[in-house]
């Protein structure tokens, strides 16, 4: 009687690493993208001269 | 013959999900970490500045803008446009490009105001002395007055295509900062930021392998993730920061600022990748090292950890057999063949993945495997 022997194959391990980062960043993101647009714009107009 | 059994326990079922979510934590701290490197790189890196500064899109971006703006000068004050156009000098322009760059990097590592880049105008008045010319005007006393403010004009010129920041505005902001925040502190703070990540870094490591009984090859399979997970998190980034594209949003306020920034982002974009590389590489050599060590047959290991002594041909044995594997390193067991990772007949384990290192639950007298044939 043998028992199969059940291996990973790696991106399990990785993506369970990566899958929270990767949402924080993707949400973070999408949603601070049009404040970080307008605040970095809004300093440019401030301090960069045309 | 020894009968050395192991002690060693794999880790538990909470161990495990804790060092899962260290792993993930860890990924998302190296991935700061290296974004905060790159930052740093980015301010105080002298041979990005100069690459920067001498970029001949950067420096033609600035002729042509410095171009059009002395010709409406000139049309002002009625001095012949194309002669003066000999004071855009190219090595001129990349020098205030860098001074403009030092400028930035000095204020942030002092955060002390300064007032704009030192420059030195004193080459364009030289320059424009032979080059100035008012065929309309014949009062000395208008020339005169002609010669200086369009000298002073030019020089103007000269300064805002190569330093376009308010740098009085950006003084009033950072006394004004002074007066509620120690910015040195926060500085020191920021550019320590990789270094304090790191450390961190190192100790969630350490926790890792607390965690895992104490073995840090077992750690090797959650250290190995999240390097692997911080490659792919750094991907994400740079993406993300390509997706948010500053230079669109710069070029509204400034081209040359837009075309500033763009340079740099392409500067960053081979370390990125080679570091994205890197991490991904780390992950692959820590999974080989902890799947090696899983794949290893009992007895030799047995042999090797417990009964070295006893058996000086085990090390061998042992420094044999992963070269014999690597020949089908992923192939599963076949039926009815004592392999790799395979649970010999009779074995009480129903704990069957190679998460569960079979082989350290198993002694040397109960499995028949090839370590003691060979011996």
């Amino acid at each position: 009687m043998t028992q199969k022997t059940k291996r990973k194959s790696g991106w399990g391990g990785i993506l369970t690493a990566a899958l929270p980062g990767a949402i924080l960043l993707i949400a973070g993101f999408i949603l601070a993208r049009p404040y970080i647009l307008k605040a970095f714009g809004l300093a440019l107009k401030t301090v960069v001269k045309r | 013959m020894s009968t050395n059994r192991k002690t060693r326990r794999s880790p538990g079922r909470a161990a495990r999900g804790i060092s899962w979510a260290l792993a993930a934590a860890l990924s998302l701290m190296l991935t700061f970490a290296l974004a905060g490197a790159a930052a740093l790189y980015v301010i105080q890196s002298q041979g990005l500045h100069e690459r920067v500064a001498s970029n001949e899109e950067l420096i033609r971006q600035e002729t042509e803008w410095a171009r059009d703006k002395i010709r409406d000068l000139a049309e002002e004050y009625g001095f012949e446009a194309d002669r003066t156009l000999a004071v855009l000098d190219r090595e001129m322009l990349a020098r205030r490009n860098l001074a403009g760059l030092t400028w930035i990097r000095d204020t942030v590592n002092s955060g002390k105001p300064k007032q704009g880049p030192k420059v030195d105008n004193g080459e364009i008045e030289e320059m424009l002395s032979g080059l100035l010319r008012f065929p309309n005007l014949k009062d000395q006393n208008q020339i005169n007055q002609a010669y200086g403010d369009a000298t002073a004009g030019i020089v103007r010129i000269v300064g805002n295509a190569t330093f376009f920041f308010r740098s009085d505005l950006t003084d009033l902001g950072l006394e004004k900062i002074r007066n509620y925040a120690d910015i040195r502190s926060f500085l020191n703070l920021v550019n320590r930021l990789p270094l304090i990540l790191g450390i961190l870094a190192a100790i969630i490591a350490g926790l890792m392998i607390l965690l895992v009984a104490g073995d840090p090859r077992e750690a090797l399979k959650y250290a190995g993730c999240s390097l692997g997970g911080a490659g792919i998190l750094t991907a994400i980034s740079g993406v993300l920061i390509v997706l948010l594209d500053l230079p669109g949003a710069a070029a509204a306020a400034n081209g040359r600022l837009a075309t500033m920034i763009r340079l740099i982002g392409q500067e960053l974009l081979l370390p990125l990748i080679l570091t994205v590389v890197l991490l991904l590489a780390a992950y692959g050599v820590c999974l080989t090292f902890y799947s090696r060590r899983n794949r290893r047959p009992a007895a030799v290991q047995s042999g090797t950890e417990g009964a070295a002594a006893e058996m000086p041909a085990a090390e061998g044995i042992a420094a044999e057999m992963p070269a014999a594997e690597t020949s089908e390193p992923e192939e599963p067991a076949a039926e009815g063949t004592l392999s790799e990772g395979t649970i010999s007949e009779g074995t009480p384990s129903d704990e069957t993945s190679s998460d569960e290192t079979p082989s350290e639950e198993i002694s040397s007298e109960e499995t028949p495997s090839e370590g003691r044939t060979e011996k």
